[in-house]
């Protein structure tokens, strides 16, 4: 039994975070880095209790050093924070300030003895690895996203902080290509390099037609190839997107473009190939050429 | 700015083989830079504005790599070893900035495999970080960075020193040539060891190994495609997503 | 370093390709104490180059004492399977010899592995390797090639070194070769596919670092001129098609389904039953590497090497390139270390390296087996005598209560229904025994 503290930037896995930290068995505490409602949030994903520093419209790094300061207190065995960027940075200092391990990737722990064990995701999620640490430990996590379960709130306590650290948002814009149809679709047709010309685009947009869905791409497709729009192409450094169905048309299900569709809620390969890892991925999957699948499934939704 | 771009030498993940009991072959994985390094060291040159600009790397790091990028010198630690503890790492890197001195940046690129080492550098530094950057530039003695945020475009200002975490947009569209190639064999590299910066090769953590995750594999339909694409639509449409 | 246009100089040699005649060639120039520089346009080198995967690996020990301990080899090739198959036969020659251990004759090797061995060799020698450079073309002079170019990047040597494989854009801008017949060439296709050691073990009856070569004709190919091969690596087995370029379009087959054709087949599926696929990857290889030899080989201040020059020998059972490759590399460096001593470098100097190849088994070999690419275009070969066989040994093993015959009645009995006549065979026989 070990006590850990998680470190919430963003409410969206709030409650995900709880849980892995519960593997632990023992009292957790979640310091909350933003505005009240994140605070609130966190109080009823199940901790122990929540304390909460007003970032005050500053970015969250800012505070990195406060946090530091007041988890490192407490002494904790294990502190997780999400994988987003400001949660690492958080993380970071903490762990600095703890003299802990720093492990990314993590997706469960438990406590053996006196000892913590991380298990965490490696080589872009294709193996688990299990690590075991002497010492104070910090993970960003890594797994799923959990329904919160309602628990009661338990109270937030505001905490003071030092000064924040010299960072200024300057200025904030859409990103490119924030406003595209994809964002918001519920079904995206999305289409890689194993179409063999631009011309045969004309079959992908028929499906996505008959789908009622929006078109997007692998990036070589919209990047080195220009057939399709530069805003619309999926992944790491494109959109990243939220449909209730991806069907993904010859692409090779790259760990770059896997990163996009997350928060998809069923995927679909389709790909000559049946090592290719988008099948790993994949809830569905079709094995086979693309020019022969693509009419079948114009034909098989006519029916 | 006197500018560190700390860049990874390690063995290519993509090449490593997962066999079906878990366990990892590494025999085919070719040693080469982060993918997000090359983006790391643009982001360093723009804040270094031609002042001093080190390369630093630790481990069997290819000099020759940050060299025929344009970087006049380079240090690198050999006898560190990969660490699965991303603190551990980053004290190294530390010790070996306390070694160079005066610096005002560090640039790491900002790999998800090792997510760790940009921030741990950070706090054990005691510098503010910025993750995630796709570039920067140095403004009036301040370090400005542009990164995307969600559905926005952020531009950053922080005060140096500060450690900036640099993520690529894309591969490398252009690698040195010929001519760079040999000029990077006339500059200076300079080889310490961990004993002579004070640090450590010890990871605070222990492996115990590998398995393969419990992910549920994808219905695959294969076939007929006629056949195989009535079973997908019947699938997807119980699933309520048609 | 005495030039004629001393100043401009930026090496002794350049090298273009790293693969095993290039890395072998810069080797023996750095040890000789030259300035070389090896150009290799992938990430690395081995990155892009692939081979069916046995080295008769004898002439590394000239180049390196110790390669089959030091080298990254798979595994020592004991056992040779010859195997003729059909649709729902085989017939297999197995020969199975512990006295080719000690000393080693083949080894089963990996390019990706392998390359990147030899280049960090060639690094440690003093060779500058640059990588992920493409040579574009090369520098003359007069008629005398003094560098290259690549983008708008030009180097400066005495002699370049053209060792950049089978379709050597630089032996063809050059002006040396022609775009190859497609009756020289060949397409080989080829898998690793991933199997626990001891499953490679048991399944090949193989101990320790041992390992098989199997060299398969007939149904493999579909019928196509070529074969199949499957090697043993240490974790995985090699596995493939080499099929001749004119006469896969002729039949109107695709190389890939004539691989997987293969990889099905009832013969070879069970050997890698549960495998995991790997590598996959198509490449070019040479079908009469002596008809391609014949051209030049040398230009002013040029060297061409390995499969850039048509040094590959395809008996049919077996493809030697890669110790070819490193046998005309160690020629060229022998000609080029004479030639910066005496500091000429035109084509009299160059033509030495005809005798420096005259006096290895590679001149030799390559006159040998001058008829072997003659012989496989037999059409025979791909389909009928594997037949035969089996009828043969189907007669002699199917007990199907008719009264037994003396085997030479029932070879007799399978033949004359086969189809063949008697003279064409003798006559195919003779083609076979005089080439290879
Ligand atoms: C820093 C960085 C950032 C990146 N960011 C992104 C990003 O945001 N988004 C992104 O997408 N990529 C990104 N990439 C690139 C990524 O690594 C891959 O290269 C890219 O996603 C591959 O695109 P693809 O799958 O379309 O092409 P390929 O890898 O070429 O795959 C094509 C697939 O099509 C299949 N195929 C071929 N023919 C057929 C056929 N007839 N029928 C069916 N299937 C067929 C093949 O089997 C193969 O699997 C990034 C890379 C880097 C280094
Ligand atoms: C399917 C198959 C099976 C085979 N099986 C066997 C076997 O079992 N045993 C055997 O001994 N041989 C085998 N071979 C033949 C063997 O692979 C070749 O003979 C051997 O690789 C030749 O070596 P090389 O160094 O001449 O050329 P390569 O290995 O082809 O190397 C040429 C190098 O030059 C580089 N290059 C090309 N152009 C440029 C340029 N413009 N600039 C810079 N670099 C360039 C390439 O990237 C490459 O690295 C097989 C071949 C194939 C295709
Ligand atoms: N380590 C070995 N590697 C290859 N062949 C072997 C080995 N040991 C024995 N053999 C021979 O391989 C042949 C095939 O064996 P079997 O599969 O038992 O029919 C027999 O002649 C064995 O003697």
């Amino acid at each position: 039994m070990s006590d850990a503290w998680i470190i919430v930037t963003e409410e969206k896995q709030v409650a995900a975070l709880v849980a892995a930290a519960k593997g632990l068995g023992g009292k957790i505490t979640a310091i909350a880095v933003g505005p009240r409602a994140l605070a609130d949030a966190a109080a009823i994903a199940g901790p122990d209790e929540v304390k909460w520093v007003d970032a005050k419209g500053i970015p969250v790094e800012a505070y990195a050093g406060s946090v530091a300061r007041l988890v490192a207190a407490a002494l904790p065995k294990v502190v997780v924070a999400s994988g987003t960027v400001e949660g690492r940075v958080l993380a970071g200092a903490t762990a600095a300030r703890l003299g802990a391990a720093v492990i990314p990737g993590g997706l469960k722990l438990s406590a053996l003895g006196d000892r913590t064990v991380v298990e965490r995701a490696d080589l872009d999620g294709r193996v688990v690895e299990t690590i075991e640490a002497a010492g104070p430990v910090v993970t960003f996590y890594a797994g799923d996203d959990v329904a919160s379960e309602g628990f009661a709130a338990v109270p937030v306590e505001p905490v003071g902080t030092d000064a924040a650290a010299d960072i200024l948002v300057e200025k904030t814009e859409p990103a490119a290509g924030a406003g595209a149809g994809i964002n918001q679709a519920a079904v995206v047709v999305s289409v890689g390099r194993g179409l063999k010309k631009k011309d045969d685009l004309a079959i992908v947009h028929d499906l996505a037609n008959a789908l009622g869905a929006e078109i997007g791409c692998s990036m070589p497709v919209a990047d080195d190839l220009g057939w399709v729009e530069k805003e619309r192409y999926v992944g790491r450094s494109g959109q990243h997107i939220a449909p209730q169905l991806y069907i993904a048309i010859g692409i090779r299900g790259a760990p770059q473009h896997l990163e996009g569709i997350r928060d998809a809620k069923v995927v679909v390969g389709i790909n000559n190939d049946p090592d290719a890892p988008i099948f790993k991925f994949a809830d569905y999957g079709i094995v086979g050429d693309l020019y022969d699948v693509i009419p079948a499934l114009q034909a098989a939704l006519g029916k | 700015m006197k500018t560190v771009i700390v860049y990874k030498w390690a063995r290519n993940a993509e090449d490593a083989v997962v066999r079906n009991d878990g366990t990892v072959d590494w025999r085919n994985a070719k040693m080469t830079a982060g993918e997000d390094d090359f983006a790391a060291l643009e982001a360093a040159k723009a804040i270094a504005e031609g002042d001093e600009l080190i390369g630093l790397t630790i481990g069997d790091g290819d000099a020759s790599w940050a060299l025929a990028r344009g970087v006049l010198q380079t240090i690198s630690v050999t006898d560190a070893s990969n660490l699965t503890d991303n603190a551990s790492t980053a004290a190294i890197i530390v010790a070996a900035m306390r070694q160079i001195g005066g610096v005002d940046a560090v640039v790491i690129g900002d790999s998800e495999e090792y997510a760790g080492v940009p921030v741990a550098l950070a706090g054990q530094l005691g510098w503010p970080a910025i993750a995630h950057v796709s570039s920067a530039s140095a403004v009036d003695g301040r370090v400005q960075v542009v990164r995307k945020q969600g559905s926005s475009e952020q531009t950053i200002s922080i005060a140096a020193p500060a450690v900036i975490a640099v993520s690529a947009a894309s591969p490398e569209k252009k690698t040195p040539g010929m001519k760079e190639q040999l000029a990077a064999r006339k500059r200076p590299v300079t080889k310490l060891t961990l004993a002579a910066i004070g640090a450590a090769s010890d990871d605070k953590v222990s492996s115990k190994g590998t398995r393969l995750p419990e992910t549920a594999a994808a219905r695959i339909f294969d076939g007929d495609p006629a056949a195989a694409a009535e079973q997908l639509v019947a699938a997807l449409r119980g699933e309520g997503v048609l | 370093m005495a030039g004629e246009e001393a100043g401009e100089i930026d090496f002794d040699v350049i090298v273009i390709g790293g693969g095993v005649a290039g890395a072998v060639c810069a080797y023996q120039l750095a040890r000789a104490g030259k300035q070389v520089v090896l150009i290799e346009r992938g990430e690395q080198p081995g990155s892009k180059n692939l081979s069916g995967g046995v080295f008769y690996c004898r002439v590394m020990e000239q180049v390196f004492p110790n390669f089959v301990d030091d080298a990254p080899i798979e595994r020592r090739i004991t056992r040779n399977v010859l195997s003729f198959l059909n649709p729902t036969s085989h017939f297999n020659i197995d020969y199975w010899d512990q006295r080719l251990a000690e000393p080693v004759n083949a080894v089963t090797v990996l390019r990706a592995r392998l390359d990147a061995w030899l280049s960090e060799k060639c690094e440690e020698a003093g060779v500058m390797v640059m990588s992920g450079v493409r040579v574009d073309s090369l520098l003359f002079e007069g008629d005398q090639v003094v560098g290259v170019k690549a983008g708008e990047d030009e180097l400066h040597a005495h002699v370049v070194v053209a060792a950049d494989g089978v379709n050597s854009f630089i032996a063809q801008g050059a002006g040396i070769r022609a775009k190859e017949a497609p009756q020289s060439l060949a397409v080989g296709v080829k898998s690793v596919i991933g199997l626990p050691r001891t499953v490679i073990e048991d399944r090949f009856n193989l101990t320790g670092d041992n390992g098989v070569a199997y060299a398969v004709v007939g149904d493999c190919t579909q019928a196509v001129a070529g074969g199949g091969f499957l090697y043993t690596n240490k974790e995985s087995v090699s596995v493939g098609v080499v099929l001749r370029l004119d006469d896969l379009e002729a039949k109107g087959l695709t190389s890939s389904e004539v691989h997987d054709h293969f990889l099905q087949h009832p013969a070879i599926a069970p050997l890698l039953r549960d495998g995991e696929l790997r590598e996959y990857g198509c490449h070019l290889t040479i079908e009469n590497g002596p008809r391609m030899v014949s051209h030049d080989v040398t230009r002013p201040g040029l060297i061409i090497i390995g499969d850039a020059a048509g040094f590959t020998l395809n008996t049919g059972l077996t493809i030697r390139g890669m110790d070819l490759a490193a046998g005309s590399g160690i020629a060229a460096a022998k000609t080029i270390v004479r030639a910066l001593e005496l500091g000429s470098y035109g084509q009299q100097a160059m033509d030495d390296y005809r005798n420096q190849l005259d006096a290895t088994f590679v001149g030799a070999d390559m006159k040998t087996y001058a008829r072997a690419p003659e012989f496989l275009e037999v059409p025979r070969m791909y389909k009928e005598y594997g037949l035969l066989l089996a009828d043969i040994f189907h007669d002699i093993y199917n007990h199907d209560t008719t009264p037994r015959k003396h085997i030479a009645a029932t070879a007799f009995g399978a033949f004359k229904r086969s189809k063949m006549k008697l003279f064409t065979t003798i006559g195919d026989v003779l083609k076979g025994v005089r080439a290879l």
